[in-house]
């Protein structure tokens, strides 16, 4: 019962990071993958390789960019500060960025390709219908794709539960308001809390093997 | 109709300069000639789905498109009704949704005119007993008429038909060919219809377009080639002639 109280606070942040940064990550990914996905134009292949970035990168060095960035003396970051007291170090909040930036790539990748594999000639036949291209993207596209850009939002929740470099640097390890499940193993095995560990990686593990199945699943429904 | 398109496609196999002309007040216009040698990349053009190069396309006295003053209507402002080869349905939606696409547009609901003509095409066509049926529970003559009546149902000035029977085999093509052509006289729209098949081109056609290498080389009225003694074989030694020039 001790153990269940010392690991539900976590757990609680974790779902409520991870839910908030896939989020994120999702609305992104979904745009830039269409934005990137239509026609050849300049720069296109280094913004599409600066998406997949996180993917590549140490989360160490995502979250020296982050404080780069998001820090009080960081370029986004004295100007929130300024205008409008908003800091995300040290914060739930910052652990949510962080954790969408590391997500992010795995909702692009995904939804770049799954809109890719949607057949040229039912865009066109919508064309031909009367709809508008924002029409198309919403009732031809966005749904011919969903199997594919799920299967790539399980990925990323699984993922953003996982996170650990880059919400250390910028949102730190604060029992109770930033410590995060994988977080919170790094601490108890650091104490020498070997049960609490235990519980903790077992509730980590099973989240995540659920969740891979079901993007399993989903991968499978097509039409 | 009047048709003048430049357009040079390429690609990593090479180019392909496609040249067409083509002046018709036929109803019914059938493009014909070898794979390859322009039509559907033409009846793209025409509907918009690619750009030409430079040029002018006139459909009942209505301008689509006008290099010269810079005039390029988009493919949904075109009025076009176009059966793709695969008849490219919605697969993720029912088969009326289908055929209600484009009629109901986005975040709005079907007023009961557009309602009421989709349940009469739907009784025409013979799919009123399949409405809530996928695409996928569909077979191939079911399909194709569902794509028809998709494309028909927001009374477009002119339908293209993509190759139509071309991914059927042989006794099941000679059915549907008379099936669509049923269908066709009921609502009746002028036509475009693109194929390889000389008799296909005489059954549909009352002018046919000879292509060859991205030209329109000859343009002949069906009425004349009754004539004949063997109109398909004199459209056959035609087509071959031109694959071998």
């Amino acid at each position: 019962m001790a153990m269940l109280s010392q690991a539900l606070p976590p757990l609680l942040l974790t779902l409520k990071v991870a839910g908030l940064a896939t989020l994120l990550a999702f609305v992104v990914g979904v745009a830039m993958a269409k934005l990137l996905g239509g026609r050849n134009f300049f720069a296109r292949d280094i913004l599409d390789a600066a998406c997949t970035l996180p993917l590549v990168l140490p989360p160490t060095v995502l979250g020296y960019y982050l404080i780069v960035v998001f820090g009080r003396q960081g370029i986004l970051g004295s100007w929130l500060e300024r205008e409008l007291g908003i800091s995300l170090m040290f914060t739930w909040q910052g652990a949510v960025l962080a954790a969408a930036v590391v997500a992010f790539p795995l909702v692009y990748k995904s939804a770049r390709a799954a809109l890719e594999s949607v057949p040229r000639d039912c865009e066109n036949a919508a064309r031909t219908l009367g709809a508008s291209e924002f029409e198309i993207f919403l009732r031809i596209s966005l749904p011919l794709a969903t199997p594919g850009i799920l299967a790539g939002v399980m990925m990323a929740f699984a993922r953003a539960m996982g996170e650990f470099g880059a919400t250390l640097m910028i949102a730190g390890n604060l029992p109770g308001r930033t410590q995060t499940l994988s977080l919170a193993v790094y601490s108890a095995v650091q104490a020498g809390q070997d049960g609490l560990a235990n519980f903790l990686v077992l509730v980590i593990s099973l989240a995540c093997i659920a969740i891979l199945a079901t993007a399993a699943k989903l991968i499978k429904t097509s039409y | 109709m009047e048709l003048l398109i430049q357009k040079l496609l390429r690609d990593p196999a090479g180019e392909f300069r496609l040249d067409v002309q083509l002046r018709s007040e036929a109803r019914r216009i059938v493009f014909f000639g070898p794979s390859g040698s322009g039509k559907s990349v033409t009846l793209r053009l025409i509907a918009g789905l690619l750009a030409p190069d430079r040029g002018r396309i006139r459909l009942n006295g209505r301008v689509l498109y006008d290099h010269a003053q810079g005039l390029d209507l988009a493919a949904r402002q075109r009025r076009i009704g176009f059966l793709f080869q695969d008849y490219a349905l919605f697969p993720h939606l029912t088969l009326r949704d289908n055929i209600a696409f484009g009629l109901r547009r986005l975040f709005a609901r079907l007023d009961g005119d557009s309602s009421q003509r989709i349940d009469e095409l739907m009784a025409s066509f013979g799919l009123a007993q399949l409405a809530d049926r996928r695409p996928g529970q569909l077979s191939g003559g079911q399909r194709q008429r569902a794509a028809l009546a998709r494309a028909l149902a927001p009374r477009p000035e002119i339908l293209l038909l993509d190759e139509p029977f071309s991914a059927l085999d042989q006794p099941l093509r000679q059915l549907l060919r008379e099936e669509v052509s049923r269908l066709l006289d009921i609502y009746n729209p002028p036509l475009i219809l693109v194929t390889h098949d000389p008799a296909e081109a005489l059954f549909f056609g009352e002018a046919i377009a000879i292509f060859a290498r991205g030209r329109i080389t000859t343009v002949l009225a069906t009425a004349e080639l009754q004539c004949d003694s063997d109109p398909v074989a004199r459209l056959a030694a035609l087509f071959e002639s031109d694959e071998h020039r």
